[in-house]
């Protein structure tokens, strides 16, 4: 209780201020689509509920949100939860992808000196492109080649979220202390069994941390490769048609369904991250 | 051995203590055999156009079941020499064996077992985890493992508490798991790198007490470094006295006391005739230095 409380007071205020906020935000549009006689709290009322809003309140949102979830089947493209799932699956498989690739990359940094000295610069500057700039290229570039539909997207989720994994896992593989390190030279260990039994595990510190800055990343980088595409499929899709259409409640509504699964995801690595400590006795 | 009267001992006596106690003799030499043997044995580091020299002239032999501390001020390369020994670090000149062979090849051969100055465990593994770590790289299989580990922590104390982590243990206890971990593996030979420097006085007392006791039962060879005069008195068999600047052995002291020994014989004469020998190199060597 005493670590839900504060979050739910905080959600709270942040509802309240926003259904303040609706009324001033609202207000000319239910002027200008109110009656000449219209009383202050007539108008006030309505712009609770325009059709659509320049800022939609809590409630519309929800009745939005839940409508969309509920009342059309998964396979509908006119459900949410059908546009968030595919989203959800396009993050994932981009999130395992840099995942592979950060620890993959992160292992030659620290066993090999060349790549240490000359891959550094290359994966800074490959974070520093913009991905929105480059996005629909790499997509048409695929789509030429064959590749269409979930790669595109995952790719490019997995361009986004392989830094913070790659230098996390640098950082906790050389995390050990040197000390550790010459323990396992007087056994005349090898290099995979330091990797294995010293390395490995030492990083899983650093890892957890990585992997809750880059999961949210690869929802904004799948999200992102959504958009080029024409809107086809996805929460990026869902942004797109309802900003060309002016559909605010469906802008809402997706932008809230991506905050709720980049949560839900970070609550699923907090979760690994409990179980891995209760076999380590408490501690990370 | 002559006996050194305790107001007075001249250098010399100390000098000619030195003389006769390295390198062996051929009878000393043929009742155990030399686990470790240094002749001329030096070090120098070169690192941004400064050269340190870390040991120059370094000779020692070290016998089977010997307790040999290595004591002196920061700096006199004790710990060094630990190293060179242990293949941590390698000589740019002189000779040094472990068990006839180089260094290089005793360590791949596991002949020795480490104690750092701090415990360095592994906080992700229990204690009983920790002990079994080497036994693991060797390849052991699990019940062997576990039979090793439960007769180690049995020997060093630690046995109810095998299943905590080294974070909830005091710092006594987790370098009293470091030498379990140590001798976990049956090595020939145990080097020590101020082991319980970092530890309280009663802590220490009982350490060194359990210590010793250990050496006792086992037919151990002990390098000891640390830089307390009393300790090293207490322990060893032979204590090697050194200084700094340039890294050097000034005197090697053999102790006159009985093999086994309890805490009392710190107030012996012997012991503190010893003691004052070992200060006075201590100071000797100061002065050259």
């Amino acid at each position: 209780m005493t670590r839900v409380l504060p979050v739910l007071c905080v959600l709270v205020v942040v509802i309240s201020v926003w259904f303040a906020a609706s009324v001033p935000m609202n207000w000319s549009q239910a002027q200008a689509l109110a009656d000449d006689n219209a009383s202050w709290t007539d108008i006030a009322e309505a712009t609770q509920s325009l059709d659509r809003p320049l800022l939609p309140t809590p409630a519309q949102v929800a009745t939005e949100m839940v409508t969309t979830l509920v009342d059309y089947p998964v396979t509908s493209p006119r459900s949410l939860l059908h546009h968030a799932l595919i989203t959800a699956w396009e993050s994932l498989v981009g999130l395992l992808i840099s995942l592979a690739a950060g620890i993959a990359l992160a292992i030659g940094i620290v066993h090999v000196r060349t790549l240490d000295r000359t891959l550094m610069p290359w994966l800074v500057a490959s974070q520093a492109i913009p991905v929105l700039a480059i996005a629909p290229m790499v997509v048409v570039v695929l789509g030429n080649i064959g590749l269409t539909g979930l790669l595109p997207k995952a790719l490019i989720a997995g361009w986004l979220s392989f830094f913070p994994i790659t230098t996390g896992m640098v950082k906790g593989l050389r995390s050990s202390d040197v000390m550790q390190r010459d323990l396992m030279h007087t056994y005349n260990a090898t290099t995979a069994q330091v990797f294995t039994k010293l390395r490995w595990p030492a990083s899983m510190a650093f890892l957890f941390p990585a992997l809750k800055v880059a999961a949210p990343l690869a929802l904004v980088g799948a999200i992102v490769a959504e958009l080029p595409t024409g809107a086809q499929a996805g929460l990026g899709a869902r942004l797109l048609t309802g900003s060309y259409y002016g559909l605010t409640l469906q802008i809402w509504a997706a932008l809230l369904m991506a905050g709720l699964l980049a949560v839900l995801a970070i609550a699923l690595i907090d979760g690994a991250q409990v179980l891995l400590v209760r076999g380590r006795g408490g501690r990370l | 051995m002559q006996a050194v009267a305790p107001e007075a001992p001249a250098l010399t006596d100390v000098r000619t203590l030195s003389r006769q106690a390295a390198p062996p003799s051929e009878s000393q030499s043929r009742s155990a055999e030399t686990v470790i043997e240094a002749r001329n044995l030096g070090v120098t580091f070169a690192a941004h156009g400064h050269v340190t020299v870390a040991l120059t002239g370094v000779d020692l032999a070290i016998r089977k079941g010997e307790f040999v501390s290595l004591i002196g001020p920061s700096g006199c390369g004790k710990t060094t020499l630990l190293r060179l020994i242990a293949d941590l670090t390698q000589a740019t000149s002189g000779l040094l064996t472990v068990n006839g062979m180089t260094p290089a090849e005793a360590r791949r051969r596991r002949t020795y077992g480490y104690v750092f100055q701090a415990p360095a465990l592994y906080p992700w593994r229990n204690v009983e985890s920790n002990v079994m770590l080497p036994l693991e790289v060797l390849g052991m299989p699990r019940e062997e493992r576990l039979r090793r580990a439960a007769r180690v922590l049995d020997l060093v104390g630690l046995s109810e508490f095998r299943r905590r982590f080294p974070w909830q243990l005091s710092g006594g206890m987790q370098q009293r798991a470091s030498i379990a971990r140590a001798l976990s593996f049956e090595p020939s030979l145990l080097l020590m790198d101020e082991p319980f420097g970092a530890l309280d006085e009663i802590t220490r007392d009982g350490l060194t007490m359990h210590l010793h006791g250990l050496w006792c039962r086992t037919d151990l060879t002990a390098v000891f470094v640390t830089h307390s005069v009393p300790e090293a008195v207490f322990l060893s068999t032979r204590i090697v006295v050194m200084s700094s600047r340039p890294g050097r052995v000034v005197a090697v002291i053999d102790s006159r006391l009985p093999r086994e020994r309890g805490l009392d014989v710190r107030e012996t004469p012997e012991f503190l005739t010893l003691a004052h020998d070992v200060r006075a190199a201590l100071r000797e060597g100061h002065e050259d230095g």
